[in-house]
């Protein structure tokens, strides 16, 4: 019997996700046309074996996540699967209620951010892989939890962990960034809320 | 619930990961809470945002995505990767392809319009100026075929005609249409339907299955549409209905005239 949807019909759909995806993960930026073209292939000579109804999304993410962090290794950058979460994981709002520039940035997010573009991306590509790729799959892929756990290979606990060191290292980053070049007034102590 | 704890969970909360016990008594915390309930919908709308910017689109995916697809369809569909020879490697993956199809019924007309493709698909089609377009049709085709051929309808919406070419399938001629649609290349091969004597096969199948149908399968299809006096087959990486549509469509709107 024919099936109802091609191989294509499925992957087109997140043709945004897997493009920005790649682009951010990637170490060097020539290889998202290689993986992506690795990653469809592969994922076709499986998609046999993906029932039709489950979560294809989440199914292409992790071919693409294996296929990147390998081009990555291949480029001599080190990715361990799993950077021990030594410390007790950092609470995103722990670390930042101290940081008095992140405050002004959480104000009025989005006409800094525009201009932080630069800053996002080298703030991302500081991260270890594993945050870099927790965040990612949350907010550029949408997986849940679960789903991001799956396709790292990693348990629930450590998705949670990267998570939150990833939020909040980034949030810091650009906070410090946007002030550094005049975006973010510098915070002085005892000063007053611009009206 | 105070705002330490509540704070802890900020992360998971922002995701809607939390257990129903913990989203309740967040929620609870909030309902009383004015900073926290401020400082929460200030991450979200950062979070947002942040999500927003990291997902953007950079200029040139758009051409990037449909390098690889096209990529995609040429080596992997017709080409494993476990045989070198690049001619080889055609024939046997078509025989691949159409092994997954049925054995009898439309093959035989199946087999030369797929075979036809497959080859096509390695030829670079014209763009822009050197698009056949569909009112060129006539021209392009004149005196090249047993049979003439023109465009009577609108154009289809969102195919090009690169190119209009006579062609082979076994001892019939055939109009052969190179056509592209949503980046997809596409054969679409219009003969009269009288030549479906040569192809016994896929005249049963016609009797048995009514005007229109398609077969195929893993993404490479065809669709076969018999209609007025044309027989139709559109073949390429589309859905079987998106092909018969297509199929339908090239069906109503040619001309063929013997
Ligand atoms: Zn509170």
């Amino acid at each position: 019997m024919v099936r109802t949807h091609t191989f294509l019909d499925h992957v087109r759909p997140l043709q945004g996700p897997l493009v920005a995806y790649a682009r951010r993960m990637l170490a060097v930026p020539s290889d998202v046309e290689d993986v992506l073209q690795e990653t469809l292939r592969t994922a076709y000579t499986k998609f046999s074996l993906y029932v039709e109804g489950t979560n294809f999304r989440a199914w292409v993410f992790k071919i693409l996540t294996y296929q990147i962090l390998n081009a990555n290794r291949r480029h001599g950058r080190s990715e361990r699967a799993d950077v021990p979460l030594t410390e007790r994981a950092e609470d995103l709002a722990e670390t930042l209620d101290r940081e008095m520039e992140y405050d002004r940035l959480l104000a009025d997010p989005g006409s800094i951010l525009e201009r932080l573009e630069p800053a996002l991306a080298r703030a991302l590509g500081a991260l270890p892989a594993p945050e870099r790729s927790a965040l990612l799959l949350r907010s550029i892929a949408g997986l849940s939890y679960r789903e991001a756990a799956e396709a790292l290979d990693i348990p629930v606990g450590s998705v949670i962990g990267y998570l939150s060191r990833a939020r909040s290292r980034l949030r810091r980053d650009l906070a410090a960034y946007a002030v550094e070049r005049g975006l973010l007034p510098r915070a002085a102590a005892g000063e007053e809320e611009a009206p | 619930m105070n705002c330490g704890e509540f704070l802890r969970h900020l992360g998971p909360y922002l995701d809607s990961e939390c257990d129903p016990e913990t989203t309740l008594a967040l929620a609870g915390h909030l309902e009383t809470c004015e900073v926290c309930a401020q400082r929460i919908a200030r991450e979200k709308a950062l979070e947002e945002r942040l999500a927003r910017q990291l997902a953007s689109s950079a200029p040139g995916d758009d051409a990037l995505w449909r390098r690889v697809e096209r990529r995609f369809e040429r080596r992997t569909l017709f080409r494993p990767a476990s045989i070198a020879a690049a001619a080889v490697a055609a024939c046997l993956a078509l025989a691949a392809a159409v092994a997954v199809w049925p054995s009898r019924g439309p093959s035989d007309l199946v087999r030369v319009a797929s075979a036809d493709h497959v080859k096509t698909l390695h030829e670079p089609l014209p763009t822009g100026d050197g698009e056949t377009g569909w009112a060129g049709v006539e021209d392009a085709l004149r005196g090249r075929l047993p049979f003439s051929l023109s465009w009577k309808g609108p154009a289809p919406d969102g195919v090009v005609l690169a190119q209009a070419r006579p062609c082979a399938f076994g001892k019939e001629r055939v109009a052969l249409l190179r056509c592209r649609y949503r980046d997809t290349d596409l054969s679409v091969a219009v003969l009269p339907v009288a030549a479906l004597e040569s192809f016994p096969g896929a005249a049963r199948e016609f009797a048995r299955r009514g005007d229109e149908f398609c077969c195929g399968d893993r993404g490479f299809r065809i669709g076969l549409v018999r209609s007025g006096g044309n027989l139709v087959c559109a073949t390429g990486m589309l859905s079987g209905e998106e092909l018969c549509r297509m199929a339908q469509t090239v069906a109503e709107g040619i001309d063929l005239r013997p």
